[in-house]
């Protein structure tokens, strides 16, 4: 935990704006085009474009940047080289002890790190392929309503049921601290959760469900979780802190505008109670997305979380089952001023779809 | 490409379940004038031929149906038995052929034309009384040099046989598998085991073929082994539908569960567990209300005395395998004495 936040707080501050816009309103000034500057974007052809995002799908997943270096964008593609490079130095500095200790326990420190340069390597390789793709010329970033509501239905399909469920949440903004609740059930009150959050914003703009021109943020959130499932005959209550940042990627070059990374940290303690008895475990929380802003509409991510206590759980992954937690993808989407709609998918040993409405309160 | 293999991997959240079904094939075996049904799947039919039944041993206590057209002379060999294994043809006792190692078991044996009933286990198999086992896992790039460990177990006295929780292969290859079959010829008792994932490297089917079933149950001396597949880091729910048959026919029994993968690492922030914890909770949770006294785990190169779901377990990786560094264990196997409901485990250095 303390290693990635030290990394996120560093990004944070060493990556100075290219331009300086932080919290401006105005997410794309007159004059300017989507890819911030007077200039056009790379304006590749069709079939050149799509050579990019083939180049950068495959290819990519070893040489970062490929996409963007065919589309003009050099200096993109030398960027996310570099930010590859940062993250395979940190995976490698968290990953190498692991492993060659078996997983000697003090070593386990070092898995923020670890996953940490995970998320550089991958949220790297995604943003090369927006890049190729030209999504970068789409959107701004939209802060939080400063309160909100939302009902989800969701469908859980893992290896030993299909459940529909149903989510009421809100929050509300107080400050620098925004207040959480939710309770979920499922169809037949079998599964129930209940949970609390409490987040304090470090940095990033306040909660006013309007446009900013930069999205970047750094949270602190503690939270607690009561779940019961009478059809497993386990009841969990967990408490956990973790911190999470979001940069957005103009901070660190302008054909990378519209699109942010986003990585999470964190450590938790559960207690699992039994027919008689109760075992008392940790667990250790950690997550990286990409995402594009889009227009004014909304945003839509794509992120891996390393969690396994999560009705996903992880991946079936071949040889890394066990090792590896859950990929998914979300989208939210404003439908007008005051009603958003939230789409979320995430694949682990379960699949979790999630199709929500959220009422927007406060907007001025 | 590997992106590519792991969204593939993604879209399928069962991945044991084929091989739960394979092994539901192990124990079975038909030629044109004879038929053989091991009872549970817990021998290979390693050869059915004219007048010969070549079985490998899953477990001390072999309850056999062999179906003859014709009358004829048959041997049948019972590899990886106890060393007083006995055969017992229609409620008639066999006598044993001397001479070959004590884990190789055979017998000459007239039969007539029709169904037979063959039992092939110790005289002392349903006695309840204190026994002593070794239990042990991962081996992998130790192959070469696991006869070391199988000499210690030799001298574990009073020793029946051995459980072992998987990863005896670094890659589930065929020469691997050749190689512990020479290595096993120095152990002197059986050796029973599921499977782990590294022999997922390979095709599981070379484990069924020479080993038989991950996921199965025996009786020994009043007390109940179940071995389960969690090779993948989960088990299937046709592998969880097994145990609860096996949980509840065991209920008033001494009840040890193995298998490769723990549930929930006792290292929560390692993640060395199920890939579910939620999927980890709920076989505990049934392990807890069947009472089971004792689980066995490997997959960590490393000894962990912990409790899961107020069951005593044990993570012993010690076959050889890259140990942990750091923690100062290294080869190592457990002897499990039962007594009735308890267990005593301690631990045997190898080197």
């Amino acid at each position: 935990m303390r290693w990635s936040s030290l990394c996120l707080v560093a990004s944070l501050l060493a990556t100075q704006p290219v331009r300086a816009e932080s919290h401006r309103l105005d997410p794309q000034p007159a004059g300017l085009d989507g890819c911030g500057r007077a200039t056009k974007c790379s304006d590749a052809s069709g079939p050149r474009r799509a050579a990019a995002v083939a180049l950068s799908v495959t290819t990519g997943l070893l040489v970062r940047g490929v996409g963007s270096y065919v589309v003009g964008e050099k200096r993109a593609a030398k960027r996310l080289a570099l930010i590859s490079g940062l993250g395979l130095g940190s995976a490698l500095a968290g990953g190498l002890p692991i492993g060659i200790s078996g997983g000697y326990p003090p070593t386990m420190t070092l898995t923020p790190l670890l996953l940490f340069g995970a998320g550089a390597l991958f949220t790297a390789w995604w943003a090369d392929i927006g890049v190729a793709a030209g999504i970068s010329r789409v959107g701004a970033a939209r802060t939080q309503a400063p309160w909100s509501l939302e009902l989800a239905m969701l469908y859980l399909s893992d290896p030993y049921r299909q459940a529909g469920l149903m989510r009421l949440g809100g929050n509300v903004e107080l400050g620098r601290v925004r207040l959480g609740a939710s309770g979920m059930i499922d169809a037949e009150n079998e599964l129930r959760t209940g949970e609390l959050d409490v987040r304090f914003r470090i940095y990033g703009a306040p909660a006013t469900g309007g446009a900013v021109g930069d999205g970047s943020r750094l949270i602190v959130r503690t939270g607690f979780r009561g779940h019961d499932d009478d059809g497993d005959h386990v009841s969990l209550l967990t408490a956990e802190l973790e911190v999470s940042g979001r940069l957005d990627l103009h901070r660190i070059e302008r054909a990378l505008r519209g699109t942010f990374i986003q990585m999470s940290t964190g450590i938790g303690v559960e207690r699992a109670g039994f027919i008689d008895d109760h075992d008392n475990g940790s667990i250790l929380l950690g997550s990286f997305g990409w995402g594009v802003y889009l227009g004014k509409r909304g945003e839509l991510q794509l992120f891996y979380d390393h969690r396994r206590d999560s009705m996903v759980g992880g991946l079936s992954a071949g040889r890394a089952a066990g090792f590896v937690g859950s990929l998914g993808g979300s989208l939210d989407w404003l439908l007008d001023r005051r009603f958003a709609a939230h789409l979320q998918l995430e694949i682990g040993n379960a699949w979790l779809t999630t199709l929500g409405v959220r009422y927007r309160g406060g907007m001025k | 490409m590997k992106t590519l293999v792991l969204f593939a991997l993604a879209a399928c959240t069962r991945p044991g379940e084929q091989r739960a079904l394979d092994e539901l094939a192990v124990g079975h075996a038909e030629i044109e004038f004879a038929k053989i049904e091991v009872s549970g799947g817990l021998a290979v039919v390693r050869e059915l031929a004219d007048g010969r039944v070549d079985l490998w041993s899953g477990a001390p206590v072999l309850d056999i149906q062999l179906t003859l057209r014709d009358a004829g002379d048959w041997t049948i060999i019972a590899r990886n038995s106890l060393s007083d294994a006995q055969l017992v043809v229609d409620g008639t006792p066999v006598m044993r052929i001397p001479g070959d190692s004590s884990t190789i078991a055979t017998f000459q044996v007239a039969l007539t034309a029709g169904a037979h009933t063959l039992r092939i286990a110790p005289p002392d198999a349903e006695v309840v009384e204190p026994f002593r086992i070794v239990a042990m896992a991962d081996i992998q790039t130790a192959l070469p040099i696991v006869h070391q460990v199988f000499e210690k177990i030799n001298a574990v006295p009073g020793a029946r046989f051995v459980t072992a929780m998987g990863d005896i292969t670094e890659r589930g290859q065929i020469d691997e598998y050749d190689l512990f079959d020479r290595q096993l010829t120095t152990l002197d008792i059986p050796f029973y085991t599921t499977l782990g994932n590294h022999e997922l490297w390979g095709p599981a089917q070379r484990f069924y073929d020479r080993y038989g079933r991950a996921s199965f149950h025996f009786d020994f001396k009043g007390t109940a082994f179940t071995f389960a597949d969690t090779g993948d880091a989960g088990i299937d729910p046709i592998v969880e539908e097994w145990i609860d048959g096996w949980l509840a026919r065991a209920a008033d029994q001494p009840h040890i569960f193995l298998t490769h993968i723990p549930p929930i690492d006792p290292v929560g922030l390692r993640y060395g567990a199920f890939r579910s914890n939620r999927d980890a909770r709920r076989l505990l949770a049934r392990l807890a209300e069947g009472r089971v006294d004792l689980t066995l785990y490997g997959h960590i190169h490393t000894l962990v005395e912990f409790e899961n779901a107020g069951i005593p377990a044990f993570i012993s990786g010690g076959g050889g395998a890259e140990p942990m560094r750091g923690d100062g264990i290294d080869r190592h196997v457990l002897v499990i004495d039962n007594d009735g409901p308890v267990q005593h485990v301690s631990v045997l250095d190898v080197d």
